[in-house]
């Protein structure tokens, strides 16, 4: 074996190995749906307060909720279906949403009933709890800029702890649609075309 | 000047296609026929080939199912197949010392 051959074959290995690495793009549609949900969310509840609803506001929460865990499930699972790899940043970042989307479960149903957090601050901690995962996201994916645009969630945190309710809206949506939307655009974009969007040929 | 013994190199395993197979699966879960094919810009018939022939050395498993009428293939690097690329690896490792160690002498 000549100093070519190894040369070439280790090429082989960094270049396949590399773009395995890169194959983020199954949690692209993640993000998006659960940007789109959570703006839908927020304004179904807005709306409802708005208009002094508020019999209505906490089982309309609990359905959209339950509409969207069962969409996000669908759409996660046909994602990972149809995508030509599965890594294991792919899992462990489907795992970290799992484990955010908990967390916000107990913010938003559980702790105001049990009087530990106020009404108020569901908002707050809930772009807190975005800006951890959107944060680990750029990590995990090697996108620092994810990382960085996640610091839109504290910021927007902080905006929405400073101003009163119908501007708290309005920032939670902007944050939605930079801190989410975005991101889950970008690595879209980062999909390195694969067979994940190909007929199956395979005739073995 | 008595020459190096130099290991001798799995064939299954260095196969270039095969290779990159490998690399791809041990980076991964599992990759399916379309992946595998686009990224080693394979032919059907050929990437079959040489996934069937890493199957009976028992280095990978294949999955085949059905996603509603259409087929998906899946392929899984096994615990055989990891420590047969680790050797590789190593192999190759102990090649290119001894090509640094053959330069060196050289100057």
């Amino acid at each position: 074996m000549n100093p070519e051959e190894i040369r070439q074959e280790l090429a082989v290995i960094r270049n396949m190995i590399d773009r395995t690495r890169k194959q983020t793009a199954e949690s692209a549609p993640l993000f998006i749906y659960m940007g789109v949900a959570s703006v839908v969310f927020v304004l179904a509840v807005s709306l409802l307060e708005l208009k002094g609803l508020f019999r209505l506001v906490r089982p309309v929460m609990i359905g959209l909720t339950l509409i969207n865990a069962v969409a996000g499930g669908l759409i996660v699972g046909r994602a990972i279906r149809r995508s030509g790899v599965t890594t294991y940043s792919g899992r462990v970042l489907i795992s970290l949403w799992v484990a955010c989307s908990a967390i916000l479960l107990l913010i938003t149903f559980v702790l105001p009933v049990l009087g530990a957090i106020p009404a108020g601050a569901i908002g707050i901690l809930a772009a807190m709890i975005f800006g951890i995962g959107m944060f680990m996201t750029g990590v995990i994916c090697e996108m620092p800029r994810i990382s960085w645009i996640s610091l839109v969630w504290p910021a927007a945190a902080l905006a929405m702890a400073a101003v009163q309710s119908p501007w708290r809206i309005g920032i939670m949506i902007a944050a939605i649609a930079v801190g989410f939307i975005m991101p889950g655009i970008w690595l879209g974009g980062q999909k390195i075309k694969s067979g994940a969007d190909c007929e199956e040929t395979d005739p073995a | 000047m008595k020459k190096p013994i130099l290991p001798e190199l799995d064939p299954i395993v260095h196969a270039p296609a095969r290779l990159a197979i490998l690399s791809i699966l041990i980076s991964a879960e599992s990759a399916g026929f379309n992946y595998l094919k686009e990224a080693l810009d394979a032919t059907d018939g050929n990437l079959s080939t040489h996934l069937s022939r890493l199957e009976a050395a028992g280095l990978i498993t294949i999955e085949k199912t059905f996603e509603g009428k259409k087929p998906s293939t899946r392929c899984v690097i096994t615990q055989k197949g990891r420590r047969a690329f680790l050797k590789h690896l190593d192999r190759l490792e102990i090649f290119v010392n001894e090509a640094k160690s053959a330069g060196l002498k050289k100057k």
